[in-house]
């Protein structure tokens, strides 16, 4: 964002106002999707704080009729941007190969009964580090629009508007991200010991 | 125009996001509700979805987030 060293242009108190009144009630999202990207808390909150001052900067750019979540996601996923190098980190194979609903086809290969909850069953100790964890195993592109719509459930073209990609390709990494989520998840499960067996069900 | 099992799943991604138009989700809903195989897996994928959208959620926010926010903005 080139306004964070552009000229400070001062600021009715009425677009403060404005301003806080929309930023209030998306930042507990922003501060959910900036720990994700940072995998830590405090630079989440930094990151958080960073793009809630670039975004007040620039805020005279902001069209009152468009979305300000997506217009703010933006703002933010530049900055974390800025700061850091994409990785270039190659998924497994097994992730670049996951097949459509990899968990539901486990269950079925290890007769969970589809009564009562086999999701807690083969998902049941999916906390939030685990998650954290397989989501951390997908490239950055589809970590990206994956967490974004698990967080704050913008839709695809919210989405597609947000990463300023078109909206096929937010439908499709999102959906490729979700398969290689569960094979990664299931990979955790599998590698921590929480693999659910005959006896356990 | 009828969906078979194929076709319905598919969509069922779109489906599950409700991205699909009301035509199409008409008709994969009306798939659904006559064949338990593609009933069952879309609960499930449902399920998991729901499971990890939930745990994903599950960070405390920190108390002085808006405090901290709102003085950065008043000091910009
Ligand atoms: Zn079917």
């Amino acid at each position: 964002m080139r306004s964070e060293i552009g000229p400070t242009v001062s600021l009715a108190v009425t677009d403060r106002s404005d301003f806080e009144a929309l930023l209030r009630p998306i930042l507990p999202l922003a501060f959910r999707y900036a720990v994700r990207l940072t995998k830590d808390r405090d630079a989440g909150t930094d990151l958080v704080q960073d793009a809630s001052v670039i975004a007040f900067r620039s805020f005279h750019m902001f069209a009152r009729d468009s979305n300000f979540k997506a217009w703010f996601f933006k703002i933010l996923l530049h900055r974390f941007y800025r700061t850091k190098q994409r990785e270039a980190r190659q998924p497994s194979v097994a992730l670049v190969d996951a097949p459509e609903s990899y968990l539901y086809r486990q269950a079925r290969r290890l007769g969970l009964t589809m009564n009562g909850d086999p999701v807690a069953v083969i998902l049941g100790q999916a906390d939030y580090q685990m998650v954290s964890d397989a989501m951390g195993r997908l490239p950055l592109e589809y970590q990206e629009v994956a967490v974004l719509h698990f967080i704050t459930e913008m839709s695809y073209a919210e989405c597609a508007e947000t990463l300023e990609v078109p909206i096929g390709t937010v439908r499709s990494r999102l959906h490729r991200a979700r398969r290689m989520l569960q094979v990664s998840l299931w990979e955790i499960a599998e590698q921590r010991g929480y693999f659910p067996t005959q006896e356990s069900i | 125009m009828n969906l078979n099992c194929e076709e319905t799943y598919q969509r069922m991604q779109d489906y599950l996001d409700r991205e699909l138009s009301a035509i199409e989700m008409a008709l994969v809903t009306e798939h659904l509700i006559g064949c338990g195989i593609c009933a069952e897996e879309f609960e499930f994928e449902a399920l998991v979805l729901r499971k990890l959208g939930r745990t994903l959620l599950d960070t405390d926010i920190p108390k002085d987030l808006e405090e901290r926010v709102l003085t950065a903005i008043s000091n910009a």
